[in-house]
């Protein structure tokens, strides 16, 4: 699935090899998960866990189990990760650990699903 | 002349810790010991491209060295592959093993109320009660100094030992004599304290 920033600023695509939904409308829960989030002038970020819910009205994505976010030089591995698409904001909670790897390659792998909606 | 060199050895070993445990080594500037670190809090928040927060028992580790404190925030360069500035605050420790610049072995352990880092001025702060202690892996000599604010320059190796109206302690410990220790002066940062 992707959602698009209708001010352009970001596009977040997700895949996963199940996906489930309440409703048209979402919330989405897609396991596992894989995701790239883009944001215009900056590194892009890619983004696994075990779950994730995609809820596509508040734009807040919820990853759990596992979770691994990489973009840049760092990576961010944590146990439950909530990421607001519009602010950035990110909250991290319990086991986490952030390792900075001055050289890695970054976030630089691309989604097979990018145009799935 | 003994003591001038431990030192110097000393002050590059403060700055070192310092600067190297706060934040990768800054390109266009020294290199330091931490090519790669690892941040573990209680709790973290920030944005993608930072800043970012940590917050209960924080512990930064690389290279041998941990640095442990209350809380961290750390802001990152745009494309996000090193730290712009780091903030520190609340009982910094910092233990582990050091290497200098003449590859003498140091186990060191210090501690201030806070630490910073810039990147763009190139200068790692402690601040607060700094204190450091450094024993010779092979001597054995200590070396300990107290202070209230340690300023590093990254670019220049130079370094400033402050403590307001009250004059900068250090003291020097040699081993139970021995057989003579090699004397050959090694080439340490060049260090500069006041009061």
């Amino acid at each position: 699935m992707k959602m698009v920033d209708p001010g352009g600023r970001w596009t977040f695509q997700a895949e996963a090899e199940r996906m489930e939904a309440g409703s048209v409308h979402g919330p989405y829960t897609l396991t596992p998960a894989r995701a790239r989030y883009e944001e215009v002038g900056r590194p892009p970020a890619l983004m696994s866990a075990e779950r994730a819910q995609i809820d596509q009205e508040s734009r807040r994505v919820v990853f759990e189990g596992e979770v691994r976010i990489s973009s840049g030089g760092w990576t961010l591995e944590a146990d439950r990760v909530e990421y607001d698409l519009d602010s950035g904001e990110v909250v991290a909670t319990g086991r986490t650990k952030w390792t900075f790897s001055e050289g890695s390659g970054g976030a630089e792998e691309s989604l097979s699903t990018d145009e799935a909606d | 002349m003994k003591k001038l060199l431990a030192l110097s050895v000393l002050l590059g070993m403060v700055a070192g810790v310092m600067t190297a445990g706060l934040a990768a080594a800054p390109r266009q500037t020294q290199r330091m010991a931490f090519r790669s670190f690892t941040v573990e809090g209680a709790s973290l928040q920030g944005a993608l491209q930072g800043p970012w927060e940590w917050a209960g028992s924080v512990t930064v580790k690389g290279s041998g060295l941990t640095l442990t404190c209350d809380s961290l925030k750390m802001w990152l360069t745009p494309d996000g592959r090193d730290a712009e500035r780091v903030e520190a605050s609340g009982n910094i420790r910092i233990a582990g093993r050091y290497v200098a610049s003449d590859k003498t072995e140091w186990e060191v352990k210090g501690q201030a109320e806070s630490a910073s880092y810039e990147r763009k001025a190139g200068q790692g702060v402690l601040k607060g009660s700094v204190s450091f202690e450094a024993r010779n892996r092979s001597t054995g000599a200590v070396v300990s100094a107290a202070a209230g604010k340690l300023t590093y320059d990254v670019k220049s190796r130079r370094f400033r030992f402050e403590r307001g109206e009250r004059p900068v302690r250090m003291e020097w410990q040699e081993p139970e004599p021995q057989a003579a220790a090699g004397e050959a002066p090694a080439e340490g940062p060049q260090g500069e304290s006041a009061k």
